[in-house]
């Protein structure tokens, strides 16, 4: 940075009356209005690509706004598009707000997925037991896949950026080989698991929609996350080794363990996602079923600035943008990739304006790197 | 001929060309991360590229104008990229992911658009199939790296131009220069933004022609969703391992393509394996490699930190 140049007394005076200002004028914290701005910025953006197409914008938005939160059933729907996104995220949140570059919420949702339908073809049908047994066999397999790129890193020193990355294909291409082999019911041509029974997977809550326990049990991991991130020695250790390693180290604190459960954590809840799309969603194993849910996953938690509230928050952006564009598909055949447009544009905005705040001095984005 | 050499021949002939876009990209990402610019949007070039070759195919009916098309596609994706990464100093990291979320909205969007269900009918000979005169005649090796298509040549030829020019050039010290300490070089007068900026577009090039490669070579024309289907990150992996060295770039990445073709040609070999396992072994041999050799090596210091002005080590 600049030399230390000697500060003159009326000169700090200045700067701290500044400083007061400009915490006073910002009620609504600076990066969260960056957000909105991003948001704002994108979703018109979006109208701006309807309008061009040469689509009734008017319509489309009342067919959006009503698709996706229009009544019971869009809301579960969203819900349910949210649900994924949002573990994926907090799994990626608690790893990098450790210091742990997780850029793997693919590759560890896959694994979930493949890990809910484990104890079903090993056990068959065991009644009640059927459901805890997948959901804890599915967070195990993503923890699993998780702590691979942990040990890589304390052992050989691997970069978690380029394992996590590679890994992610790894999964998908393992999951495609399951369902096209070991896991495809004998005279099935079909590349997809047989179908779990009905005691064994998340039921609708409500008759007529979507809406699993899947939903709720996601809203409490972020909660019990932000829980663990604010208020337990955990939370605080994983914080630390996260914003300054060599304090940890200093401190005599073993940073590889910190390391080790922060990326077995967040596997466990990247997992989560793809093991509740299974058991609440597919009700099997299915190729193709996520279609890049994982680095969804992984621009929400960056747009919600690793913070497990903004990350329902924005999570239920992407499941609403998600529902309306099928809405939009079915109502006014406008392409369904709109919704990927939409759930790109915020983040590469977002990561624009805070490179250019950036430039003027101020940060509104705290990294870990 | 015997029929094992004719098998063995096809099965390099195979690996070689499955290698031509991963290559293509892991030289472009060799320039872009020497100069200090972690391009994670690699992925979302490369899905530009395609699509504007299938676009350019479709309304020219001429391979090479889409070829050419595809490469000024990835140039303009690596414009809007780099906006964000170099002259915005947005986080690599993120630009990157969301880029490629973007880019696969954008191109899906764009076939279901402008592209009909199925390429204009045409030959395609003039991209596919170049045999070199005499070299082609050579038992198994002719026809494994001398009948290929004049896309694998240009990229054989421009990894040892990259190589001449980081090692022995002005640009090349100063590209070099730039991943290295980017603060230094602008207190010594150089232009730090616009090599990056220039950096990034060249990646886009050459990323932009993989893809095309992908679409007008491998399948005939035909853009599919998500084509690229994680080469891009295979790419960047690639160009990491081999030290960001363009030499060492081109044998990795012929290597891998070698594991790809176990998947057609395998069963002649005698080796079984189901395809997506096979389709795996690139991910999985790139990441053992990276395990077993460490990171080590020289990467470029200023690697993935945007410049500012005054923010120097």
């Amino acid at each position: 940075m600049s030399k230390p140049y000697a500060l003159k007394n009326a000169d700090f005076k200045r700067q701290l009356a500044q400083l007061r200002l400009l915490l006073t004028r910002l009620s609504v914290p600076l990066s969260l209005r960056v957000t909105l701005a991003a948001f704002i910025g994108s979703v018109l953006l979006g109208l701006g690509l309807i309008a061009c197409l040469g689509f009734p914008v008017s319509a489309a938005v009342r067919v959006a706004v009503e698709g996706s939160f229009g009544d019971a059933r869009s809301i579960a729907d969203t819900l349910v598009f949210m649900t994924p996104r949002l573990l994926v995220a907090i799994g990626a949140l608690v790893a990098i707000r450790g210091g742990m570059f997780n850029l793997g919420g693919e590759g560890q949702l896959q694994m979930g997925a493949i890990g809910a339908m484990l104890p079903y073809l090993a056990f068959g049908d065991i009644g009640p037991w059927l459901l805890p047994l997948a959901i804890l066999s599915g967070a195990l397999c993503g923890a699993l896949w998780g702590v691979i790129p942990a040990v890589l890193k304390l052992w050989r020193g691997a970069d978690e950026i380029i394992v996590t990355l590679l890994m992610n294909f790894i999964a998908i291409y393992f999951l495609k080989y399951l369902v096209q082999g070991p896991m495809r019911p004998a005279g099935s041509t079909f590349n997809m698991s047989a179908q779990l029974p009905h005691g064994g997977v998340f039921l609708p809550l409500i008759e007529g929609t979507r809406l699993h326990l899947g939903v709720l049990l996601a809203v409490l991991v972020a909660i019990a996350v932000w829980v663990m991130l604010q208020h337990s020695a955990f939370g605080l250790k994983l914080r630390a080794s996260g914003q300054s390693p060599d304090f940890v180290r200093l401190q005599g604190q073993s940073a590889s363990r910190t390391i080790l459960a922060s990326m077995a954590l967040s596997g466990a809840i990247g997992g989560l996602a793809g093991t509740f799309e299974v058991l609440g969603v597919q009700y099997r194993l299915i190729e193709g079923f996520s279609s890049g849910l994982g680095f969804e996953g992984l621009a929400v938690a960056f747009l919600a600035g690793l913070e497990p509230f903004g990350a329902i928050i924005v999570s239920l952006y992407f499941g609403a943008i998600n529902n309306a564009a099928l809405a939009l598909q079915s109502a006014l055949s406008i392409p369904a990739a709109l919704a990927d447009v939409l759930s790109g544009l915020p983040i590469l905005l977002l990561a624009v304006i805070s490179g250019v705040m950036l430039t003027k001095g101020r940060s509104v984005w705290t990294s870990t790197r | 001929m015997d029929i094992n050499s004719v098998t063995l021949a096809l099965f390099l002939a195979g690996g070689v060309r499955l290698c031509v876009p991963v290559l293509l990209a892991a030289l472009g990402e060799v320039v872009s991360e020497r100069a200090g610019v972690l391009t994670i949007g690699l992925e979302g070039l490369m899905l530009f590229g395609a699509v504007a070759s299938a676009v350019g195919l479709a309304s020219t009916g001429s391979p090479v104008a889409a070829l050419a098309i595809g490469m000024l596609g990835g140039l303009l994706a690596a414009a809007v990229l780099s906006l964000g990464t170099v002259l915005a100093r947005a986080n690599q990291i993120v630009m990157g992911i969301g880029f490629n979320l973007f880019a696969i909205g954008v191109t899906s969007l764009i076939r279901q658009l402008m592209l009909a269900s199925a390429p204009p009918a045409g030959s395609m000979r003039a991209v596919t199939m170049m045999k070199l005169p005499w070299l082609a005649d050579l038992p198994v090796v002719g026809r494994a790296l001398f009948s290929q298509s004049p896309v694998f040549y240009i990229a054989v030829l421009l990894a040892v131009a990259l190589w001449v020019m980081l090692r022995f050039t002005r640009l090349g010290l100063l590209l070099r220069g730039v991943g290295e300490n980017a603060a230094a070089l602008d207190a010594a007068g150089q232009p730090v933004l616009s090599l990056r900026f220039g950096a990034t577009l060249f990646t886009g090039l050459l990323a932009g022609l993989g893809g095309a490669y992908l679409c007008i070579v491998a399948s005939g024309g035909t853009f599919i969703d998500n084509m690229t289907a994680g080469r891009g990150y295979l790419a960047i992996a690639i160009a990491i391992f081999a030290r960001w060295m363009p030499l060492r770039a081109l044998l990795v990445a012929i290597a891998l393509g070698l594991l790809e073709a176990l998947q057609f040609q395998g069963q002649y070999l005698g080796i079984n394996i189901p395809a997506p396992l096979l389709m795996a072994t690139p991910f999985v041999v790139a990441l053992i490699a990276w395990i077993v050799m460490g990171r080590g090596g020289a990467a470029p210091a200023d690697l993935g930190r945007p410049f500012l002005r005054g923010e120097g080590r």
